[in-house]
C-alpha cells in the first residue's frame, strides 16, 4: 500500500496489549506508527490484521525537510495544534459590553501545508505537532479539527491520542469510547471526500519565492499572514514558475529581496504587460522593462505602470509581513476576493475549484474550540446555481438557500463544529 | 425658524464666528431650534430617493444648502465589516445603508453640489474607504458615480491631506477644548451626518451627533496613537483607551483634556465628547436612516437583547440636536430624559450636553416637525 492512501495512527506508547487492536476493527485506520519499544507481538498482530506498520517515518521540521529527497512522504513535525488565541473584551460592571473587537490570532497550519504541498513534488504531506503541554486543556474538538485541517489542505495528520483518552480507551471507558467512535466517524467522512485533495487552489495571487535560506522567514510569514486575512494565494517556487501558474491571477508577490531568476523574468514581464500587478522589493524590480511612473501615490510603494499592468516597488526592504500581506491585498483590491465571510473571526477559508472550474469549494475551519460556528454568511459576486454544505456531523450535504441581491449572492451556513466545506456550483464557467 | 448656520455664510466666516462667540459655561440664551422632517419609507427601493427629496424640500431645499459647495457626508460604518447581527447584512442593522448614501449623493449632485466627499473613520484601519466597502460586500462604484466629482476618504489618518484640522470647542468643552480631525472636515463647506437610528451602550442613543465620534482620527485618539505627533502607522484598534476610558491623553498634536481629574467612566465621558464634537464641528444637515436598523445597541458586539428591526422611518433636519431629539422620540424615548431614565439609564444625555453648548434644543415643544407627526412615526425600541 502506498503511503498516499494511508490513514496513520500513532499507537500510544502506553498501549502494551495487542488486544487493543480490536479498537481498529472495521475502522478507517490502515497504518500504525509504532513507537520505539512497542512489544513485537503488537506489530505481529497488526500485520496479521493487514495493518501497515511502516519503518520509521523521517520526521523533520519544515526548515529541515529534504525537498529533493526520495522519502515516500514529506513528514513535518513542527506544525501547531490548531487553536484560537483568545483576546476577550473586558466587561463593565453593569454588564454592558461596548466596542467592537478585532480578529483574534489563530494557531493554524494551512499556510505551511500549502507550502509543503507546493514543494513536495506530488509526494504525500504529513504533519504533526509536539504533544501539547496540557493535552487536556484542549477540547476534544481540537483533535477533530487537527484531522480536518490537514485533510482540507490535502495532507494527513496521524491520529494522536491525548494520554487521558488513550488511558480511557485501554480501560474501555464509555466516554473515551464515545470520543473514539466520533474520531473514527470523522476520519471515515474525510476519507469519503478524499478526491477534494486534488482540487487546485482558487486564488488570484501567486506568492513566489525560493522559501529557503535567507528568504525562508519572510516568505513563510507572508504566507502565514496572508492566510490569516483569508487572502487566497498560490505559493510557487521561483525556479519552477510556469505560465500556467499565472493563468487567472491578478497579482504576483515576489517575496525575495534578490533578483528574479532569468527563467522567471519573461513570464512576469508578460504577466504585467497584460494587466497584472507585480509587488516586489527594489532589486527584483530592475528586471522589469518599459516601466513609467504612475500618478498613483502610496506611502510604502513606488508605483509604476507597465503595459496594461503595474509594478509596486517597495520603498524599503520588507520587515513587517503583516503590512506586506495587507498592502498586497489592498493594491490587488478586495474586488478580486472570490469569497467573503461574515461572522467568521475564528474561521479560516481555503478556496479550491474543480478541475473544470465549474464548482468552487470553500473549506471553512473553525478554530474556536468548544464553540461551534454560528450564523456564518458566505458571499460571492460570482453567479451561482446551487450551494451545498458538507460537514462531518452530517452524513449528507445540506442544500443551502441562495439569497440573491443585485450584484451579489449569499448563503447562510448552518452551525458547524470544526469544519464545513461549502460547494458552490457556478452558473457560468469557462 | 432658527438655523445653526444660515445658508450663504461661508465656512470660514462661520468658524470665525463660532470661535469668537466663546460663550461662558454654559449658554444662558435658549439653544436654537430648527424644523425636522420625518417620513415613512418601507424599504431601500424605489421610494427612497423621492422620499428624501420631499424631506429636503420640507427643510427648505437642498439647493440652498449645497449649490456650488463642497459637501462632506459622514456615514456610519461602525465596527468590523465582517461582523453581522446574525445573518443580517450590516446595512440592515448597524451601518448606514448604501442606498441611502447613494440617494443623498445623487440628490446633492442634482441640487448643484460642486464636490461631494464621503467620509468615515473605517473600523480599526487605514484602508482606503473603497476597499473597506468592498470588505463589507458593497461595490463602491455606484456611490462614486452617483454624482459628478464624488470621492471617499477614510478619516482615521491624514489621508489625502497634509495636516490635521483643529476645531475649537465652544465654552472650552466638556472634555476637550478642541478636537482634531482629518483635513476633509475643514475643507468641506457643508457637513452632513448620515447616521443610523440606534441605541448605544455608552450614550443611550447613537444618532447624528454620536455618528461624528467616528470622525476622530485613530492616529491621534486611537488606542495605538503615539504620545507626541500623530503617527500615520498607528491607525488601528479602537478608541477605547483615550476616549472611552481616558486612560491617557491623545497624541500631543491635540490639546489634552481640560480636566484630567474628571471622572474616567465611559458613560460620563462619551456623551460629553459627543457633545464637544457636535459643538466644535457643526453639522449642517443631519439625516437618520431608520428604515432597517437594530435595537438593543449600536452593533452586534453589544451584549443583551439585540434585534434587527424595520421601523421604516427617515428623519432629517438642519440642527443636529433637534434632529436627534426627534429621533430619540421616534424611538419611544423622551429626549428631555436625564441620567437614570431610558435611554440614558446608565449614562448622561449627549442631547442635554450639546444643548448646554448651545448647539440646539432638545425640547420638542420648540421643534417644528414636518411630514409625519412623531406620534405616527414612533417605533418603540424597548418592548
Amino acid at each position: 500500500m502506498s503511503l498516499s492512501s494511508s490513514i496513520p495512527f500513532e499507537w500510544p506508547a502506553s498501549w502494551r496489549s495487542p488486544d487493543l487492536l480490536k479498537l481498529l476493527d472495521d475502522g478507517p485506520i490502515n497504518t500504525l506508527l509504532l513507537p520505539e519499544g512497542t512489544p513485537p507481538e503488537i506489530r505481529a498482530a497488526a500485520e496479521g490484521r493487514k495493518l501497515e506498520c511502516p519503518a520509521q517515518i523521517q520526521w523533520s521540521s519544515l526548515k529541515e525537510v529534504n525537498w529533493k529527497g526520495n522519502a515516500p512522504v514529506v513528514a513535518i513535525n513542527d506544525g501547531v495544534w490548531p487553536d484560537l488565541s483568545l483576546k476577550t473584551q473586558s466587561n463593565t460592571a453593569d454588564g454592558v459590553q461596548g466596542g467592537p473587537t478585532g480578529a483574534p490570532w489563530l494557531d493554524a497550519n494551512g499556510w505551511l501545508l500549502q507550502l509543503a504541498r507546493c514543494r513536495a513534488g506530488g509526494r504525500p504531506v504529513w504533519i504533526k505537532a509536539p504533544p501539547p503541554e496540557k493535552p487536556d486543556a484542549f477540547s476534544f474538538s481540537t483533535y477533530l479539527l487537527a484531522a480536518c485541517e490537514a485533510a482540507a489542505y490535502g495532507a494527513r495528520r496521524p491520529i494522536w491520542l491525548p494520554p487521558l483518552l488513550a488511558e480511557g480507551l485501554a480501560k474501555s471507558n464509555a466516554a473515551a469510547l464515545k470520543d473514539w467512535r466520533r474520531l473514527m466517524e470523522v476520519q471515515r467522512w474525510l476519507e469519503s471526500h478524499k478526491s477534494w485533495a486534488s482540487w487546485p487552489v482558487l486564488a488570484r495571487l501567486a506568492i513566489v519565492s525560493d522559501f529557503s535560506g535567507a528568504n525562508e522567514y519572510n516568505s513563510g510569514e507572508v504566507l502565514n499572514l496572508s492566510a490569516r486575512r483569508n487572502l487566497a494565494f498560490l505559493p510557487v517556487e521561483k525556479a519552477k514558475l510556469a505560465a500556467a501558474d499565472l493563468a487567472g491571477k491578478r497579482a504576483v508577490l515576489y517575496a525575495d529581496g534578490d533578483a528574479m531568476p532569468p527563467s522567471m523574468v519573461p513570464l512576469v514581464q508578460k504577466f504585467v504587460e497584460a494587466g497584472g500587478l507585480l509587488l516586489c522589493m527594489k532589486a527584483p524590480a530592475a528586471a522589469i522593462r518599459n516601466t513609467r511612473p504612475s500618478h498613483e501615490q502610496h506611502p510604502r510603494y513606488t508605483l509604476l505602470e507597465c503595459g496594461k499592468g503595474r509594478v509596486a516597488v517597495s520603498k524599503a526592504d520588507w520587515d513587517d509581513q503583516f503590512v506586506v500581506a495587507q498592502d498586497t491585498h489592498l493594491l490587488m483590491s478586495r474586488r478580486y476576493d472570490a469569497i467573503r465571510l461574515f461572522n467568521a473571526g475564528s474561521i479560516t477559508c481555503y478556496q479550491t475549484r474543480s478541475a473544470d472550474g465549474g464548482r468552487w469549494l470553500a473549506h471553512l475551519l473553525n478554530y474556536a474550540g468548544r464553540m461551534p460556528a454560528h450564523q456564518v454568511s458566505l458571499q460571492t459576486w460570482e453567479s451561482i446555481r446551487s450551494a451545498k454544505a458538507f460537514m462531518p456531523e452530517k452524513a449528507e450535504p445540506v442544500a443551502l438557500e441562495i439569497h440573491r441581491e443585485p450584484g451579489q449572492q449569499e448563503v447562510y451556513l448552518p452551525s458547524f463544529s470544526v469544519y464545513c466545506a461549502v460547494e458552490l456550483e457556478l452558473t457560468h464557467h469557462a | 425658524m432658527h438655523r445653526h448656520m444660515a445658508p450663504g455664510i461661508s465656512r470660514r466666516h462661520f468658524f470665525a464666528a463660532a470661535s469668537a462667540t466663546a460663550l461662558p459655561l454654559f449658554a444662558a440664551a435658549p439653544a436654537p431650534a430648527a424644523p425636522v422632517s420625518i417620513a415613512h419609507c418601507p424599504d431601500y427601493g424605489a421610494a427612497l430617493a423621492p422620499t428624501l427629496k420631499t424631506m429636503f424640500d420640507q427643510l427648505g431645499g437642498l439647493g440652498r444648502l449645497v449649490a456650488g459647495k463642497t459637501v462632506g457626508i459622514k456615514i456610519n460604518l461602525t465596527g468590523s465589516p465582517r461582523q453581522r447581527l446574525g445573518n443580517t447584512p450590516a446595512e440592515l442593522a448597524q451601518y448606514t445603508h448604501p442606498a441611502v448614501v447613494g440617494s443623498v449623493v445623487r440628490l446633492m449632485g442634482q441640487a448643484g453640489a460642486r464636490r461631494i466627499r464621503i467620509l468615515e473613520g473605517c473600523f480599526a484601519c487605514d484602508d482606503p474607504m473603497e476597499e473597506f466597502l468592498l470588505e463589507v460586500g458593497w461595490d463602491p462604484s455606484p456611490l462614486l458615480n452617483a454624482a459628478t466629482s464624488v470621492d471617499m476618504e477614510n478619516t482615521n489618518t491624514l489621508g489625502k491631506g497634509r495636516k490635521y484640522a483643529r476645531f475649537k470647542t465652544p465654552n472650552g468643552g466638556h472634555i476637550f477644548p478642541s478636537i482634531m480631525m482629518n483635513h476633509s472636515y475643514e475643507e468641506v463647506d457643508v457637513l452632513v451626518s448620515l447616521a443610523k437610528l440606534k441605541e448605544h451602550a455608552t450614550c443611550g442613543v447613537t444618532l447624528s451627533m454620536k455618528n461624528m465620534f467616528g470622525a476622530t482620527p485613530l492616529t491621534i485618539y486611537g488606542d495605538h496613537a503615539a504620545k507626541d505627533d500623530a503617527d500615520e502607522a498607528t491607525a488601528r484598534g479602537g478608541r477605547g483607551t483615550i476616549m472611552h476610558a481616558g486612560a491617557r491623553q491623545p497624541a500631543a498634536i491635540a490639546e489634552p483634556e481640560r480636566d484630567p481629574k474628571s471622572p474616567r467612566a465611559d458613560k460620563y465621558r462619551m456623551p460629553r465628547i459627543v457633545a464637544d464634537i457636535a459643538a466644535a464641528r457643526p453639522i449642517h444637515l443631519a439625516i437618520i436612516d431608520g428604515i432597517s436598523t437594530m435595537t438593543g445597541g449600536e452593533g452586534p458586539w453589544n451584549g443583551g437583547r439585540l434585534r434587527a428591526v424595520n421601523p421604516g422611518i427617515l428623519i432629517a433636519g438642519t440642527n443636529a440636536v433637534c434632529t436627534d431629539a426627534v429621533g430619540t422620540a421616534v424611538m419611544g424615548f423622551d429626549p428631555m430624559a436625564d441620567r437614570g431614565t431610558p435611554p440614558f439609564e446608565r449614562c448622561d444625555s449627549s442631547l442635554k450636553l450639546a444643548e448646554m453648548h448651545g448647539v440646539g434644543t432638545r425640547d420638542l415643544s420648540r421643534i417644528e416637525v414636518v411630514g409625519v407627526p412623531i406620534k405616527d412615526a414612533v417605533f418603540k425600541f424597548r418592548v
